[in-house]
């Protein structure tokens, strides 16, 4: 085994009450990308805050290139080269590239004036440690999410950094970026630098992991090769309980039913193109497609937030004309966003308000004023049948988890009994026991005579839902698959496929 | 590089300044004047001195009116102690005196942002009506005519001279070299230098910006001396121009100065912002204060074209995100 | 943000208000032109109290010396009073004080009109005399009169007249207000310009431009309107710098005999201008006169005199009053109060 760049020994931290980390020990060797994995709450936040020197344990010893730290401050873990790349990135979003490549630089070198040609030296300099090409000109507000992740990781290759931890690094990434970021990471292993990878995807785990360390209720429940560590194995160790993807109940979708949804020849400019399909009762319908696929603007379409330039949809048999979201609304037609902080859920407000944000026409007096009693009954009940897990739904939502709050967005259209409901990636950011969770809850939901329409691109998740699946592919359906037609690899290669054929 | 260029806000500013002076001379051809032009920068020049003083307080992610009041302080106090020691020499003596003062007010204000931690436009708002009342209460109330003999000739002094058959003698006045030496040290000033930099950072994300290891209230102290010594400098060679010192000069034209930064490119909440943007910004009010009289259009129209720029100026942004949003750019990768 | 705005525009209102009441500042002593033929003889000494809004102010300082010659005049012990800074309350207090003195009359300049109102009900059912200024919105019963030093729709009218006593009755002219949104000078220049229309068809009003309380503005629109009307005739002022401006804008183009100007503004603002003819008429009035009027209105209701519409209160601009119900009731008295100023005689109005 390499040499042992860092070790944390028999590491024990308390809040409160709470025990966060009960005398766990993590080491990390030069060169590895070390996977550490588990469920919200499991501990690996206040790891990573422990080994950058942000908490102080309360037991412990950290040994960093053979020197011994009982506290470590932030100074001392970056002088040790040890770089932590958070979700936001730490960057300047109205600053240009070069300049927020280079200006930990500038800053350090105490110099009161600025040389642009030495600034953009040294982003090229950067640019090329990983091998990529950015615009250095371009203002980082403009670039997607993948280039300002880029742009971190060189900022902590600038600092000299050992060890690079990443936090949740593909939540907002798609596909082919994920792709990206892992050939970064694979460079830079190969330069000698050591990978702290944080994620709870398992499947993103099992390809880049050297080596798989599992959290459970602050304490280490798994560490080895990774070679060989297969994804049920990683869930069990995870959850606690074994994950049976084999027993799922599909609900029946009945042959002869006539469709919930037709839509034909829908065309949207820079969207989608001719695209035509049917949505039975009690089906789940999923669509999946890399970025720029325009399988986001097909379910906008349909929700009335890109009302379509051309084509038609049929609701029950009846011409739809969806123009707006109240319209989209009016015809039964419900839709959770991919985003659910920014655009499904007030975080400020409480639960229960949250839930019943779109029933308030249904719960007014007749004085038009909001029957308060009404509304706790009903947010009451949602709650529950959607298992939120809250002690009380006057807590405000952003209390909850990643997955609750997913479930609140999902109750709050479901309360309204859509006859069709769009789900975009609805569990994007949700550890892997709520994950089964939701899925349960979609199946459910179709089971009582829902049709669902399920964007992701999250393979297993469309496999465990799905009764059919579209792929678009530049704006067009190019491929569908039957229930019986649906396996990993099948999908897998159809999306590689796209990869290659479909320019961004 | 071209293609970048048109693409700026700098650009569009520029392009509405030309499209709205095409306009104004076509309806009246009085406009298309050497001394229209020379009256226009003469204008200008207080603006454009004051622009560039607070320019950096906006991109910093701050928002400021005192400078108005700091300017109205500073120019009348300093005239009202020099006309007590009977002083009858040139404006020199006053742009040191007032910019000295110009100095600690600014710096006034600083401390009370960095050391209480209190928000910018609040210590802005309390320094603005607190310089007016001092000037009112302690200083006087009434404006004073009488200028030292020293700088009578002041406000006709001029590098080139026109002649127009309608408002007689008018020229390129000599203040107009002092904006650009200004504009010049605050150009290079905000990209040649690291608290420039940092200027631009603080704004763009302030909590990286104290991460990264920049002096964040170091900074704050000196937008806030810039502004206080350039208002200074405005507020006496506004006084030196029109010949009087006014203890309540500018009270109403903050929002005027603001509006052309922001119609510049700057943005409301920090981070962007340029001189040059700040200058066009400047030059569009004052065309079109003046294309208002020019064309005959009531005065009561000046303040909505004004606002209506500003709308469509600041939904720019907005609107190319919705154009992304449409081409489906953003919305997968969010 | 918005919240912001808000507070921007109340302290600009709050600050443009102070400085409006301190613009047009010093004039002289007024010379009574009815002192009473005889000092009444009395049995014990009357004691009239004026209180203002600050004595901080030159303008209430000058509003004293009005009410000093009004105590010689008339044989009163006469004296003003009021707050270091403006303040309602501080204000009500000093009346609540001289209520407990026992003075005759009080003459009040309230801040806050509706503020100041108990107080003065209190005051007038202690008997005391109480005699507004500046305060014709006051409620019924709340002051036994108000007293103006002129309607300010007839004190635009006047404005009119001038000019066209200058300019002649036909021709372009313009008009400055200090901001749109301030009352007194936009009720002036539209009564002007109303009276105008009616009387004077040929006169063809060009706009009404705003100078920002500013003579520079007002210096460098004056410039524009001379390269767009060549032929403009006459000017209006209502801001004390808005003819200063315009004035040097009409002297660089030595325009000062083919254009009259005239609007509101004191000597020493207007005074070279004045020589040149620049500008050719300044108004002003004074709060001196005010002063003294306002005592001599509580002397006459303290005597049981009736006031009556048209009477001769023996102050100059006081000679023929006007008197009207007010907004609220409070009746109120109006003056011709204005002072008129030019080259010929403005060496008499040191300020």
């Amino acid at each position: 085994m390499a040499e042992e760049i860092l070790r944390a020994e028999h590491i024990s931290k308390r809040f409160g009450g709470v025990i966060a980390l009960d005398a766990v020990s993590l080491s990390i060797h030069k060169g590895e990308t070390c996977c550490l994995v588990g469920e919200n709450g499991s501990g690996k936040s206040t790891m990573i805050k422990i080994i950058s020197g942000v908490y102080t344990p309360d037991e412990g010893d950290i040994y960093i290139n053979g020197h011994h730290y009982k506290r470590l401050t932030p100074i001392e873990a970056i002088r040790e080269g040890i770089q932590v790349i958070y979700q936001d990135f730490s960057l300047f979003p109205n600053l240009t590239v070069a300049e927020n490549i280079a200006i930990n630089e500038q800053l350090a070198s105490g110099k009161q004036s600025v040389n642009w040609k030495e600034i953009y030296e040294i982003a090229k300099e950067g640019l090329a440690k990983i091998n990529v090409s950015l615009p250095l000109d371009a203002v980082v507000e403009t670039l997607p999410t993948a280039d300002r992740q880029l742009i971190a990781i060189i900022k902590a290759l600038l600092a000299k950094a050992r060890i690079i931890i990443m936090d949740e690094p593909t939540t907002a990434l798609t596909q082919r970026e994920v792709q990206a970021l892992f050939r970064v990471i694979n460079e830079l292993k190969e330069q000698g630098l050591s990978i702290l990878f944080v994620s709870h995807k398992l499947n993103e785990v099992v390809e880049i992991a050297d080596r798989t360390v599992i959290f459970r209720n602050g304490q280490k429940v798994l560490d080895q090769e990774a070679r060989g560590l297969d994804i049920g194995t990683m869930a069990f160790c995870m959850t606690g309980r074994k994950l049976d993807t084999s027993a799922i109940v599909f609900s029946e979708v009945e042959e002869a039913a006539a469709p919930l949804l037709r839509v034909e020849n829908l065309t949207l400019a820079h969207g989608f193109f001719d695209v035509s399909f049917e949505l039975k009762p009690k089906e789940v319908l999923g669509i999946t497609g890399l970025l720029g696929s325009g399988r986001t603007e097909l379910a906008l379409s349909l929700f009335g937030v890109l009302p379509a330039d051309s084509g038609r949809i049929y609701i029950e048999g009846n011409e739809a004309k969806i123009r707006s979201i109240s319209d989209a609304a009016r015809y039964g037609v419900g839709y959770v966003p991919e985003d659910r902080v920014r655009e499904g859920l007030f975080l400020e407000q409480p639960i229960g308000d949250n839930v019943i944000v779109t029933l308030i026409d249904r719960l007014v007096t007749k004085l038009r004023l909001l029957n308060s009693k009404a509304k706790k009954e009903e947010a009451d009940r949602w709650i529950k049948q959607l298992e939120v897990k809250t002690p009380s739904g006057e807590l405000p939502a952003k209390s909850l988890s990643g997955g609750n709050q997913q479930r609140v967005v999902l109750a709050k259209w479901v309360a309204r009994s859509p006859k069709i409901l769009i789900l975009n990636g609805p569990t994007v950011g949700v550890d892997v026991g709520s994950k089964a969770e939701i899925h349960e809850l979609i199946r459910n939901l179709a089971g009582q005579g829902m049709g669902i329409l399920l964007i992701s691109d999250d393979i297993p998740e469309l496999i465990q839902t799905c009764h059919r699946i579209l792929l678009m592919r530049a704006g067009r359906i190019v491929k569908e698959f039957q229930r019986e037609e649906i396996t990993e690899q099948a999908l897998n290669a159809e999306l590689v496929a796209s990869a290659t054929t479909n320019a961004p | 590089m071209l293609n970048r260029i048109v693409k700026t806000r700098e650009f569009i500013v520029f392009l509405i300044l030309v499209a709205l002076s095409v306009i104004v001379g076509l309806i009246n051809p009085a406009f298309f004047s050497i001394s229209t032009v020379f009256d226009t920068l003469r204008a200008a020049i207080v603006y454009f001195i004051m622009a560039f003083g607070v320019l950096p307080i906006i991109i910093s992610g701050g928002i400021d009116i005192s400078f108005v009041a700091i300017a109205a302080v500073t120019s009348f106090s300093t005239h009202m102690l020099l006309l007590k020691l009977g002083y009858e020499g040139g404006t020199l003596l006053y742009y040191l005196i007032a910019c000295t003062m110009g100095l600690l007010a600014g710096l006034l204000n600083g401390f009370l942002v960095t050391r209480f931690n209190l928000p910018v436009f609040n210590v802005s708002l309390a320094a603005f009506t607190m310089w007016y009342g001092f000037n009112l209460f302690f200083i006087g109330a009434t404006a004073n005519f009488d200028l030292p003999a020293g700088t009578v000739g002041y406000y006709a002094r001029f590098i080139i001279t026109a002649r127009d058959p309608f408002v007689g003698k008018t020229g390129l006045h000599v203040s107009i070299v002092y904006v650009v030496l200004i504009g010049l040290f605050i150009w290079w000033m905000l990209k040649y230098t690291t608290i420039g930099r940092g200027i631009y950072a603080m704004g763009g994300n302030r909590e990286v910006a104290i991460r990264s290891g920049f002096n964040v209230p170091f900074i704050t102290l000196v937008t806030f001396a810039i502004m206080g010594v350039l208002s200074a400098v405005a507020g006496v060679t506004q006084a030196f121009l029109s010949r009087y010192f006014n203890p309540v000069i500018f009270i109403g034209q903050p929002l005027d100065v603001l509006a052309a930064i922001i119609l510049g490119g700057a943005s409301i909440t920090g981070g962007r912002g340029s001189v040059i943007g700040t200058a066009l910004g400047v030059l569009l009010i004052q065309v079109i204060n003046r294309a208002l009289i020019l064309t005959g259009i009531p005065v009561q129209w000046q303040r909505l074209v004004v606002g209506i720029i500003l709308i469509v100026f600041t939904s720019i942004p907005a609107l190319q995100e919705r154009r992304a949003r449409r081409i489906g750019h953003t919305t997968e990768a969010a | 943000m918005k919240k912001g705005i808000l507070y921007v525009m109340t302290i600009l209102a709050l600050v443009a208000l102070l400085a409006a009441c301190a613009a047009p500042a010093p004039a002289p002593l007024p010379t009574p032109t009815t002192a009473p033929a005889a000092a009444p003889a009395l049995e014990k000494e009357l004691v009239f109290a004026s209180v203002v809004k600050s004595i901080a102010f030159n303008w209430f300082k000058r509003l004293e010396t009005g009410v000093l010659q009004f105590g010689q005049d008339y044989k009163v012990k006469a004296f003003m009073e009021g707050p270091s800074q403006v303040d309602s309350a501080a204000q009500v207090a000093i009346i609540e004080d001289l209520i407990a003195q026992g003075v005759d009359a009080i003459c009040n300049v309230p801040y806050g009109v509706p503020e100041n109102e108990p107080a003065q009900k209190k005051a007038m059912d202690a008997g005391i005399i109480v005699v507004g200024h500046e305060a014709a919105t006051a409620k019924e019963g709340t002051l036994h009169y108000d007293v103006e030093a002129f309607d300010n729709c007839a004190y635009g009218e006047e404005m009119l007249k001038e000019l066209v006593a200058r300019m002649g009755e036909e021709g372009k002219y313009i008009q400055f207000v200090g901001s749109l949104t301030n009352a007194s000078h936009n009720e002036w220049q539209d009564c002007a310009k109303a009276y105008a229309e009616k009387n004077y068809p040929k006169l063809q009003w060009i706009a009404k431009y705003e100078s920002k309380e500013d003579q520079e503005v007002a210096y460098n629109t004056m410039k524009d309107v001379l390269r767009t009307h060549p032929d403009i005739k006459g000017v209006l002022g209502s801001a004390a710098g808005d003819v200063v401006g315009a004035g040097r804008a009409i002297e660089e183009a030595g325009l000062q005999d083919a254009i009259a100007v005239v609007g509101t503004s004191i000597p020493s603002y207007a005074g070279e201008l004045l020589k040149t003819g620049a500008v050719d008429l300044a108004m002003a009035w004074d709060p001196a006169t005010a002063g003294y009027a306002c005592n001599v209105v509580a002397y006459k209701v303290l005597k049981g005199e009736e006031i009556k519409d048209g009477m001769d209160l023996g102050v100059p601009g006081y000679e023929k009053i006007t008197l009207r119900k007010g907004v609220n009731g409070v009746p109120v008295i109006y003056g011709s109060a204005w002072i008129k100023m030019d080259a010929t005689n403005m060496d008499q109005y040191p300020f």
